[in-house]
């Protein structure tokens, strides 16, 4: 027998003395501490076998049938779709491009490839969608795009068709615009068109500059640019002029560095000058040669004097005019 | 796993007070005081619960008061334990190193730590230290003796126990407030760790916790508590010695007390008199200033001369050159480190908390409840190598992450 087995058993140490103490004999404080501390545990015990319940039921669930673990909203069902935009998409043209399945449920839709469809199309600028809960509804804010000006374009091979061109140079089919304010756009010209994956067509450098030209004509001077037929940015690259065609003006060439307001001031006072004197019509205005604007008019006639600003000399050279 | 701040609760359940500090403990290894309550004890005679219902009141006032100072709830409880119930023996034992190289295993030092323990004890006692000396090997003091070669091994316990039912009393006093006693510390010792440095416990000093209702004492050598103690004297005697010698009420004599008493007689003169009031109230008596002094005298070296009696042969003035270390709030008395050196035969002097202890902590009746924090946080005395190797690999690690 070993020296360790023989040796006696501790004696009774403090330790072994029983700490609970009957309820009866505690403190008023002492019973508050007892409750909170009782709650407590209560509380956390409810949490951790919610917990638990919860675990169990996901596995119960995904044991039975996987899918409805993967899919926990299905049983919500997509009530209504609630649309709003600041343009012209219609609700028709808004269910043809989400085509939503009738049964849709609320979660099961992604969100993502939604709003990748509706970007797809040129005209829609920004789109905001969100699940709402309360009415198990899904909520489409659509921003779109303003066409500034048209152009015919001919696409893989099909039929020409009318584009539309927005401030920031995309190009889109337009859908819902009123013909009468398709009609009120001047076209597009002496632009190239190159394919692009995101808008089909790239966008169009310098549409910037040409929609401040315009929205400024259309402000400054409506009646001239309701003649406005073309513009044209064929020069825009070299020579940073714009060309637009009017139905009385074949040839007015605006300087895109210039001040467009000026420019359009200045032409405003040519047309009404010549028209004033019954100057035959104006073949070319040429903009954007700087303080000196040379006139070209379709035949020579003799003018009869003007006021006309003391820098701006008078010459009939070949039926040019420089005002 | 150490959790990284925990709130202990220190409590001293005294004849004249209660006292709780709120000690936030931090990673193990700092501590803040951050909450203190305080109230008159009532219930409590000579240290011992003699009125449940009043002593949990005032208790558990004090905690409440020292929670809303900490803002938290404890978490633990260092409980002090005193009263003259609490005894103490020295046992010990050795054993032959088993090992034919004589190299001490652990398992020589275990056997020889628990048969040093075994000592049974009267029904009705429970223990509450067992204070380890120092190893001896073949004769030498050894702090450690595994691995060491030896023939030998020796070691011996100082065994502190208590009455089961008193220490239940207090115990059951912190259970009523919904809290648990982690750790149940003689006063003497927590006091003693307070007021003393390592140093001075390595080359002997002997510290007396003077409270209300009990002295309480700790003689230290070799850094260890050699022998303590609880005489059932204290403040209230020499209370009780004027109100008796100048027949006063027990108040009167208190407050005589508190303003004009010394442990030593200053005064030469018989015709230096005080007033009892000094407001020439109807009522209002002169005393003898000398006899006062002469009556707190007698009182305070009786009081001496009983610990002296008590430690016997374990007190050597030679073997405690640092002195007596007084400390509890009747220390505070005049003359009563001076009267304690004329006992003693050493040097007396009066105890001080360390200096991170903020003002009003510095007052010598809290060097208990922050003894009790300092104790616990710092204390492996009841410890044997044995049970500090028993904690395994966690422990080990513990000790790697936290050791300093």
């Amino acid at each position: 027998m070993s020296l360790s087995a023989t040796i006696p058993p501790p004696s009774r140490s403090w330790r072994d003395i029983r700490q609970e103490v009957n309820p009866r004999a505690m403190s008023k404080e002492g019973h508050r501490r007892r409750t909170m501390a009782t709650l407590k545990f209560v509380a956390v015990s409810a949490l951790v076998l919610a917990g638990v319940a919860g675990a169990a039921e996901v596995y119960l669930a995904w044991e039975s049938n996987p899918s409805r673990v993967m899919d926990p909203g299905g049983s919500i069902p997509l009530k209504q779709v609630v649309f709003s935009t600041d343009g012209v998409l219609d609700r028709e043209w808004l269910d043809r491009t989400l085509a939503l399945p009738k049964k849709a449920s609320l979660m099961s839709l992604d969100l993502a490839e939604r709003e990748r469809r509706l970007l797809s199309s040129g005209q829609v600028q920004s789109v905001v969608m969100r699940r709402r809960f309360a009415d198990n509804s899904l909520v489409v804010a659509v921003q779109e795009r303003v066409p500034v000006a048209r152009l015919m374009a001919q696409v893989d091979g099909q039929p020409p068709r009318l584009w539309l061109v927005a401030r920031d140079g995309v190009v889109y089919e337009g859908v819902g615009y009123e013909p009468v304010e398709l009609n009120r756009m001047p076209w597009l010209d002496g632009v190239r068109l190159r394919r692009s994956a995101k808008f089909g067509i790239e966008p169009i450098a310098g549409m910037e500059r040409t929609a401040q030209l315009l929205q400024t004509a259309q402000s400054l001077v409506p009646e001239l640019f309701a003649d406005w037929h073309v513009v044209s940015l064929g020069r825009l690259a070299t020579d940073q002029e714009i060309t637009v065609r009017s139905g009385v003006i074949p040839e007015i060439v605006f300087d895109v560095q210039g001040e467009f307001p000026r420019q359009l001031a200045r032409l405003d006072y040519i047309v009404d000058f010549l028209h004033t004197r019954g100057a035959p019509p104006l073949q070319r205005i040429d903009l954007a040669v700087g303080g000196q604007v040379p006139v070209e008019l379709q035949e020579a006639v003799p003018l009869k004097p003007a006021n006309l600003p003391s820098r701006t000399p008078v010459s009939q050279t070949r039926q040019r005019r420089d005002f | 796993m150490i959790s990284k701040t925990r709130l202990i609760g220190a409590v001293e359940i005294g004849t004249s007070k209660v006292t709780v500090l709120v000690g936030e403990l931090m990673r193990g290894r700092t501590l803040n005081i951050v909450g203190l309550g305080s109230c008159e004890s009532h219930g409590v005679i000579k240290g011992g619960v003699v009125d449940y219902k009043e002593a949990s009141a005032c208790t558990h006032s004090a905690f409440r008061a020292a929670e809303e100072g900490a803002g938290a709830s404890v978490d633990t409880v260092y409980l002090a334990q005193t009263g003259a119930h609490l005894e103490g023996f020295y046992n010990e034992a050795s054993v032959s190193v088993n090992a034919a190289d004589n190299c001490v295993s652990a398992l020589d030092i275990d056997t020889a730590c628990r048969l040093a323990m075994a000592k049974e004890l009267p029904a009705g006692r429970a223990v509450v230290h067992h204070i380890r000396r120092p190893f001896r090997l073949d004769g030498r003091l050894v702090p450690d003796p595994e691995h060491l070669v030896g023939q030998r091994l020796e070691v011996g316990y100082w065994t502190v126990h208590g009455s089961e039912p008193k220490i239940g009393d207090h115990i059951h006093v912190i259970t009523g407030f919904n809290l648990r006693v982690d750790e149940l510390i003689l006063s003497s010792l927590a006091s003693g760790t307070m007021v003393t440095t390592p140093e001075e416990r390595q080359n002997g000093v002997l510290v007396l916790d003077i409270g209300c209702g009990t002295t309480d004492y700790a003689l230290y050598h070799d850094g260890v508590a050699y022998q303590t103690g609880v005489v059932p004297v204290g403040g209230d005697h020499f209370t009780n010695d004027l109100s008796l010698g100048l027949r006063l009420t027990r108040l009167q004599a208190e407050k005589i007390k508190l303003r004009y008493a010394s442990a030593v007689v200053r005064t030469r003169d018989k015709q230096d008199k005080v007033w009892l009031n000094g407001d020439y109230s109807v009522g209002d008596r002169q005393f003898s200033r000398q006899s006062i002094e002469q009556i707190m005298a007698a009182r305070a070296r009786e009081l001496f001369e009983v610990v002296k009696g008590k430690l016997g042969a374990a007190f050597l003035p030679d073997r405690t050159p640092v002195g007596v270390v007084l400390t509890g709030g009747a220390a505070k008395m005049p003359g009563m480190d001076e009267a304690a050196g004329k006992v003693f035969g050493v040097p007396g002097r009066l105890g001080e908390s360390a200096s991170w202890v903020a003002d009003e902590l510095r007052d010598p009746g809290f060097s208990t409840p922050l003894g009790l924090l300092y104790f616990g946080l710092n204390s492996q005395t009841e410890r044997g190598p044995s049970a500090r190797r028993s904690d395994g690999i966690l422990g080990s690690l513990r000790r790697i992450l936290v050791a300093p």
